[in-house]
């Protein structure tokens, strides 16, 4: 018996004996963590200033955003950020006068420099850096002022039926849309898919597709699009005032009213507060001629132009309402034709089949201004589609797919009555959203 | 399940009906008395903790039945908390002799419905749970629980061998009666096995092993689908809570499973002596191991998991005088958790509390009163550590408690008795390490809001009265009453924007029917 007793005090005392971890504090800590930047353009960097360079850091599960100045060698070092995944942003802005005087080139309006990582791991690990080369991009006469690809509730709203695009000119003069092209940059949608040749960043490397010349930037000189849409015109058919725009819908309606479908039955929305009004829109998206079953609710109004149709897909002009699009608009250079373009299908590892889809390539230098939306969860987010000289990083409707939500271009300043819209080709930045998508509204 | 709950019902039942065979008057009236006597009956609470201890520290007869409504309303509370808690309960309990065998049991039945609580989908029995869902949104929770304990003690080889088997099963269903639509499942089964041995007559030692096992699976739901569509409110939003700082936004594959098992052992030594009275040390620890994971029909996705290791040192010590009686019970509990995140294979977050208390009853048995006095003293110190955030928040308090309770019994058996009891929760010090960048919606209306609550002193008072008389010449039945206030100091500055404060207090009442036999 006494043994027994002393096998189970030796039991007991073992088993207590024997703990796991149990330190004081967690192995993970808040690392130290160093951004550099420098121009990606070495001449630049020699003459144009380091110091001031603001630095975005946004956590993307928690979605607080943090601002810094970098010193004057372009660096800036956090003793503590928390280990996780982060978009980061680095931006200037250099005053036309400056930048002349600098660079002896000569401007006429403020030079934006950005340079962006999306999606950073910031790993447990102390000491890490990360490099963000800056670049200018194209601020243009066009650009894209509001984006409503959300849609509205499907139960109560219209869905996806009153999705618009909203393109702004934010000159003091006025410019024609005749032949402005409209687009929707395609890339991958996943991190996950294995079949595909992939670039560090996750996306496509189209630099594999089939066919593609070895000679091209084909990842950074070019856009991929899905649907590429053209406004009509004679060349000076559509003039659009300094600080008005266009609006581009893919079925030009009252969305609040009932209408009859081309199948012959009534569509009613529940809460027409729920979504907008586009009868008004100056351009539609009519695909019911090109299609062997079109929608039912694809109808055309006869007052709104239709817009030319030179890729498209799906049944009608629907956005993609999680967010996950690049949009680009572009007019051709020169005497290039736009539909003459080349076209490549997807860089998969298996050659494609000859059915399979391709997508035109439009080079960055034609772009006048891009955009991208990414879904409003950080989990659903994809592999960014526009560089940062398109778009650094991107923007979203915060309550995501079906709230009614818009994205809309920021008012930057109002000059005789006419509102100049910020475009710092960030749209982290330059971008809000409308609780309610309102076409021709200004945030 | 309700035919798994008819069983435990009847069981139950049937252990309380074993007392009842010799059922008499005399009997209903000794385990009114008992319950009444705060020295003898915090031993039988004390005795619950083993099978090893319900020979020596619980009468042979004592049956109860108690039928009651709990309510309580009050901002005073911490973050996760109900506002607003019904809680009805039926719960029956008695040891009895069967043959040379002292069973134990009890049955209870909670009904409880929080209004409102939020950031909070989870049970209430796995507070140190680091991974959970939660709701900015004010949420009705309603939770269903069910518990079965019995533990069971014979002494065999001459009396000197008492070993013992115990077992407590416990399942629940918790849900929200609004969106967005939190349902936990759960269910628990702790098993014990004890042995014993009499070194000397007044010298017994002894030691158990316990096992466990238990599951919760969480999910998420909206039953008004343009919630879930378009998350129009944000206060809709589902959250991952994982760890001490800023949650995700989880709006899909809102579904966790945490699978637990438990293991640890026991430690007894227990000495008797008639002028010393009785002494019993008891050493607990348990290891506890927590799997949180996804499930779909393709495969199962492992989150993180977490350890949790409490230990149990108790002293209890009762000493029976002539007429009165007095009992000691000191003990000191820790509990210390941490996460292993499979994303970065490190731990990322540690909890730990612990407490030294020290409890006294006296009881004076004289004229057909019972004077019962108690004080109660208790120091506890709670810290939540998360590495990823950086934060590090701790508290420490002394809560003391002073009761006088007087109770009187007449030649009829009519029985009445009223207690009031002084409280005051004295907040000791603290450490409050939050990086502001990391400050969101989570920390200001959780982290922050509980470091307010935590660091500021409460006082308060309760009062119950009970009245009973014999019925059927073989219960004694009768009601009880009590109310509870309690009420804040004036909140600490810690230099942090509160967009939330915890109420100034708190209010709560109990009414009960209670049967003994």
């Amino acid at each position: 018996m006494r043994k027994l007793l002393y096998t189970l005090l030796f039991v007991t005392s073992a088993l207590t004996a024997c703990k796991k971890f149990q330190g004081d504090i967690p192995e993970i800590h808040p690392v130290r963590y160093q951004i550099v930047t420098s121009y990606a353009s070495d001449n630049l960097g020699k003459v144009l200033p380091k110091a001031r360079i603001e630095i975005t850091i946004t956590n993307t599960k928690t979605n607080l955003s943090q601002k810094y100045l970098t010193k004057s060698d372009g660096t800036f070092s956090l003793d503590s950020i928390s280990p996780g995944v982060y978009d980061i942003s680095a931006s200037i802005k250099i005053s036309a006068t400056d930048y002349t005087a600098l660079t002896g080139e000569t401007v006429t309006k403020e030079v934006v420099f950005n340079a962006s990582e999306k999606a950073k791991t910031i790993t447990i690990q102390d000491n890490q850096i990360t490099a963000l080369k800056l670049i200018s991009g194209t601020t243009g006469p066009w650009v894209i002022k509001q984006i409503y690809y959300a849609g509205s509730n499907t139960t109560t709203g219209a869905s996806f039926r009153d999705q618009f695009i909203e393109i702004y000119n934010n000159t003091d003069s006025v410019l024609y849309a005749d032949s402005l092209y409209i687009a929707e940059a395609i890339g991958l949608q996943n991190f996950t898919a294995t079949n595909v040749y992939r670039q560090s960043n996750s996306q496509y490397d189209w630099s594999k597709s089939q066919g593609m010349p070895s000679d091209i930037d084909a990842n950074n000189g070019y856009v991929y699009t899905r649907a590429l849409l053209m406004i009509p015109g004679t060349g000076k058919q559509y003039p659009v005032k300094a600080g008005e725009s266009i609006v581009l819908a893919q079925t030009a309606i009252n969305h609040k009213s009932p209408f009859t479908g081309t199948d012959g039955k009534t569509i009613t929305v529940r809460d027409p507060s729920l979504t907008v009004d586009l009868s008004g829109a100056d351009f539609e998206a009519y695909y019911a001629p090109f299609l062997p079953k079109p929608l039912a609710s694809d109808i055309d109004n006869p007052s709104v132009p239709n817009v030319e149709v030179l890729a498209y897909n799906g049944t009608d002009l629907i956005l993609d309402n999680p967010g996950r699009m690049g949009y680009v608009i572009f007019k051709n250079k020169g005497t290039v034709d736009v539909k003459k373009l080349p076209q490549y299908a997807f860089p998969t590892t298996a050659p494609p089949s000859a059915s399979s889809e391709k997508y035109y390539q439009i080079p960055i230098s034609f772009i006048i201004d891009g955009v991208e939306t990414q879904p409003n969860t950080a989990s659903a987010r994809v592999p960014k589609k526009l560089g940062a000289s398109l778009d650094a990083l991107y923007t979203y409707a915060p309550n995501g797919a079906y709230s009614s939500q818009s994205v809309i271009r920021k008012t930057e300043t109002t000059i005789n009555g006419r509102k100049v819209l910020k475009d710092t080709n960030n749209s982290a930045e330059d971008f809000d959203f409308l609780p309610l998508a309102i076409p021709r509204g200004f945030k | 399940m309700k035919n798994i709950i008819l069983y435990i019902f009847l069981i139950s039942s049937s252990l309380s009906a074993f007392a009842q065979q010799k059922d008499m008057l005399n009997q209903s009236m000794t385990s009114k008395l008992f319950s009444t006597d705060s020295a003898n009956f915090s031993a039988y609470e004390f005795a619950k903790l083993s099978p090893f201890y319900i020979k020596k520290l619980m009468p042979t007869n004592y049956n109860g039945l108690k039928i009651g409504q709990n309510f309580e309303k009050g901002n005073l509370m911490k973050a996760q908390d109900a506002s607003t808690l019904n809680n009805t309960v039926l719960s029956t309990e008695g040891i009895s002799q069967l043959s040379s065998i002292s069973i134990w049991g009890q049955f209870s039945y909670n009904r409880i419905i929080e209004d409102s609580t939020s950031f909070s989908h989870q049970t209430r029995n796995n507070l140190a749970n680091p991974y959970y869902f939660g709701s900015p949104k004010n949420l009705s929770y309603q939770r269903t629980l069910y518990n079965l304990k019995a533990l069971a003690s014979k002494n065999i080889i001459k009396n000197n061998l008492p070993i013992g088997l115990g077992g407590d099963y416990r399942i629940g269903n918790h849900y929200s009666t609004n969106d967005p639509r939190g349902q936990v499942n759960d269910f628990q089964l702790n098993l014990i096995g004890t042995i014993g041995y009499n070194i000397t007559k007044e010298l017994m030692i002894g030691a158990a092993y316990r096992y466990g096992y238990g599951l919760e699976k969480a999910n998420v739901a909206y039953k008004n689908s343009s919630l879930s569509q378009g998350y129009v409110i944000p206060e809709y939003n589902n959250y991952l809570i994982n760890g001490y700082r800023e949650p995700e936004q989880y709006n899909s594959d809102r579904t966790v499973q945490n699978n637990q098992t438990r293991d640890g052992l026991d430690a007894y030594l227990t000495y008797e002596n008639p002028i010393l009275g009785s002494f019993n040390f008891n050493y607990q620890t348990l290891k506890e191991k927590q799997k949180f994971d996804y499930r779909n029909s393709l495969a199962i996705t492992e989150y993180v998991n977490f350890n949790l290791v409490s230990e149990n040192y108790q002293l209890f010590w009762l000493k029976k005088l002539s007429s009165n009686s007095l009992s000691v019970d000191i003990s000191y509990k820790s509990n210390t958790g941490d996460n292993y995140i499979n994303v970065y294979l490190a731990n990322s977050y540690i909890f730990k509390n612990k407490s030294l208390g020290a409890q006294v009853h006296y009881s004076i048995s004289k004229n057909q009163f019972t004077h019962n006095i108690s004080l109660g003293l208790k120091q506890y110190e709670e810290r939540r550590q998360d590495g990823i955030a950086g934060n590090d928040v701790r508290f420490n308090q002394l809560n003391y408690s002073l009761s006088y309770g007087i109770n009187h019994q007449n030649n009829n058996h009519h029985n009445w008795g009223v207690s009031v009891t002084g409280l005051y929760n004295q907040y000791l010090d603290s450490d409050f390490s939050v990086l502001l960048a990391n400050e969101g919606t989570f920390t200001r209306n959780v982290i922050y809001y509980d470091y307010a609550y935590n660091t500021t002193s409460k006082y308060g008072g309760n009062i119950t009265a009970n009245y009973s008389i014999p019925m059927f010449k073989q219960i004694q039945a009768g009601i009880k009453l009590g109310a509870t206030y309690l009420r804040r100091d004036d909140l600490k500055d810690f230099g942090r924007l509160l967009t939330n404060t915890p109420g100034k207090d708190r209010f709560s009442s109990n009414i009960s029917l209670n049967l003994y036999f």
